[in-house]
């Protein structure tokens, strides 16, 4: 063993070197023999490795070393290496004398004598515990960076399609215009194969399939879920995502998933201020697992979408309200203008009536007797206005009955072609300038109600009438036409209706010639197609270019009840 | 009574022409009838009635349509008298500046008071 080394050169100069490498601090230099025993030591040494030099001197250098490290021969190989080349040299974790581990970086030189002979080792330790540290910490933040990276790349992926349901909110107020955007946007967001929507019925307490891609005849089949069933029944039960990987292999209630081939399905409950809306799912053709991001993701889109439906229904349930409003102000501006039209129709013949009866009053009074001429001509003006006020009268309360639904139809077995003639005969007797033309076989008979269809012919001929107030031909045909329909149709040669106002002649209260102030109330025709269509027929009009109107009845000769028809 | 003045009524409603002819000869006005506006504006050519009663709603020439062709007519020009069932009476006389009015169904007593008051003021 070789303690302290024969000195080539001057004795002083070989003190100062000595003193030199015994006091340098920021390395461990020392020697080892030949077999690796430790054989000097310096102020480094002992700083970073905790040993003094009385305790390390001798020892074998593979102290410094973890058991793994000895266990693996790693000292014997540094050492061999460094005999072989000259020099051995890496980083590597070394042990305190106290046990704690630094990282180190160590360089064995061979050292030789001047016959080639090794006669040691000199071994430089240097402690890079705070480097390692420091790089171990540089590789700690690139690794939350990335991880920070990532999450912000997710997050903005989860934005753009928060964005992309919001936007599809925000463009569509059409609930059906809606979901097919959301359901396209799903689809390429997550890329899946399927997406459909399914709305709670919360009445019946069950899934309505509303909306869906790829798999429309579950729409179109209105594939119904009872809440608590199958896989879209436990996901708005529970409130919570269900993914099936294999969807062969689970309780799936919709035949069409199956049929469709779809393998994973991936679902999650639409749920707005606690309220279950429906649910919303995906599905994929080939089998697939979907990972928690994914179905975070899908929850975050349902969430959106579920307020979207909520806004559109409301703004749904808003318009229909507007629309209701609107239709009642028009249905009480209709009243309010067809009691002031009643009121002019009734005053009229009241005016004449008054006049008339307080006229032959006067005469009496002033001791005058009328002539018998003028009497009658004041008493057939009396019965002509009373049946005109009844007619009236007999039309209000008609359109009434038929608004309360309580007018009744009593079948019997008529003959129309008698009816009809009756009708025209006695209404011909009211004007002589018109010619009533009855054409029609002997007879055709119908179960239908006599008075009802009686007030049908007089109403169609009273307007052909009134309409055509330069006289000329009114022609009534009625026949039998196909399939036990019975066709009737009153023509007449007056003014017909502008194209304009053709549309509405059979509504209610509606008056084609009101800017002429041709009198009238705008029921005749209104109580005449609620008559034909409670007797299962229908009325139209059509205009002949040469003149006038012509209304065409048909209805069926024997209704699919027998006797009485209750109303509606 | 009415010493020969004239009265023309100018209405649709076949039944109050009738009853006014009958009411207004009995008190020995001479009655002329039309059935609209333009009825009416040609009878005007040929002779003046001491005074006019108008309907308003009629078809074709209607009582503001006849007003306004009535009042480029030179003058004298008899007064109107409005008859109307319409519940805004005053306010369709006013339209039209007519001298009175009558909201149907008037009595026998108003007509004959309004048509004496018009005839003998001239």
């Amino acid at each position: 063993m070789i303690d302290r080394e024969p000195v080539p050169a001057g004795q002083q100069q070989t003190d100062l070197f000595r003193l030199l490498v015994e006091s340098v601090k920021d390395y461990a230099i020392f020697l080892l023999g030949p077999t690796g025993h430790v054989m000097s030591w310096n102020d480094g040494a002992q700083r970073i490795k905790g040993y003094t030099r009385d305790e390390i001197v001798g020892k074998h250098f593979s102290i410094f070393y973890p058991p793994r490290d000895v266990q693996h021969g790693k000292p014997d190989y540094g050492l061999k290496t460094a005999a072989d080349e000259g020099r051995w040299q890496e980083e590597g974790w070394r042990v305190r004398k106290d046990g704690s581990r630094f990282w180190a970086s160590v360089v064995i030189t061979a050292l030789v004598d001047s016959r080639g002979e090794l006669i040691g080792f000199a071994k430089v330790t240097r402690d890079l515990s705070e480097r390692k540290r420091a790089e171990e910490e540089r590789a700690q933040i690139l690794d939350l960076e990335h991880a920070a990276r990532l999450e912000a790349e997710r997050a903005v992926e989860r934005l753009t399609v928060i964005q992309g349901v919001t936007e599809a909110a925000l463009a569509h107020l059409d609930l059906d215009a809606l979901l097919t955007e959301l359901l396209d946007r799903i689809a390429d967001t997550l890329a899946v194969d399927t997406v459909a929507v399914l709305l709670l019925e919360e009445d019946e307490n069950v899934l309505v399939a509303r909306a869906a891609k790829g798999i429309e005849e579950e729409v179109a089949q209105g594939i119904r879920i009872p809440v608590g069933e199958g896989f879209a029944g436990r996901i708005a039960a529970n409130r919570h995502a269900v993914a099936l990987e294999d969807v062969d292999h689970a309780d799936v209630l919709n035949p069409i998933l199956q049929q469709k081939g779809i393998k994973s399905l991936l679902g999650v409950p639409l749920i707005v201020e606690g309220r279950v809306l429906g649910v919303l799912h995906v599905g994929s053709l080939h089998q697939r697992e979907f990972n928690a991001r994914e179905i975070q993701l899908l929850q975050i889109v349902a969430d959106r979408a579920a307020l979207a439906i909520d806004h559109a229904r409301l703004f749904e349930a808003a318009r229909t309200a507007r629309h209701d409003a609107v239709v009642a102000e028009a249905t009480v501006r209709a009243r309010d203008e067809f009691l002031s039209v009643a009121a002019h129709e009734l005053k009229t013949p009241l005016t004449s009536l008054r006049l008339t009866a307080q006229t032959l009053l006067r005469r009496i009074e002033q001791g005058s007797v009328p002539d018998m001429i003028s009497l009658e001509r004041s008493l057939r003006l009396v019965d002509r206005q009373t049946d005109r006020l009844s007619l009236l009268v007999t039309h209000l309360l008609e359109t009434v009955r038929l608004q309360a639904g309580t007018l009744q139809l009593e079948r019997k077995d008529t003959d129309l072609v008698e009816l009809v003639r009756n009708v025209a005969e006695q209404i011909q007797t009211h004007t002589d300038h018109h010619e009533i033309n009855v054409r029609a076989p002997r007879s055709i008979r119908a179960a239908i109600d006599p008075l009802r269809f009686e007030q049908i012919v007089s109403n169609l001929l009273d307007n052909a009438i009134k309409f055509s107030p330069e006289g000329g031909p009114i022609d009534i045909e009625i026949e039998q036409s196909t399939q036990g329909n019975v066709r009737l149709s009153v023509r007449d040669r007056g003014i017909g209706v502008p194209p304009e106002h053709r549309a509405h002649i059979f509504e209610r209260f509606y008056q084609a010639h009101t800017q002429d102030h041709r009198s009238g109330m705008g029921l005749g025709l209104y109580i005449t197609t609620e008559i034909i269509e409670k007797h299962g027929g229908s009325i139209r009009a059509e205009f002949p270019p040469d003149a006038g109107t012509r209304f065409i009845v048909e209805i069926p000769a024997f209704s699919q009840e027998s006797g009485t028809e209750g109303a509606a | 009574m009415s010493d020969g003045y004239s009265v023309m009524v100018v209405d649709d409603d076949e039944s109050i022409r009738e009853a006014l002819e009958v009411v207004l000869s009995d008190e020995g006005y001479a009655v002329q009838l039309a059935r609209d506006g333009a009825e009416a504006l040609r009878l005007l050519k040929g002779s003046l009635p001491d005074v006019i009663l108008l309907d308003m709603k009629m078809p074709g020439v209607d009582g503001w349509a006849f007003a306004d062709a009535y009042r480029s007519l030179p003058d004298p020009r008899p007064p109107v008298i409005v008859l109307t069932a319409a519940p805004d009476a005053p306010r369709w006389a006013a339209d039209i500046s007519a001298d009175d009015v009558l909201a149907k169904p008037f009595d026998l007593a108003s007509l004959l008071d309004i048509v004496a008051r018009h005839t003998t003021q001239k």
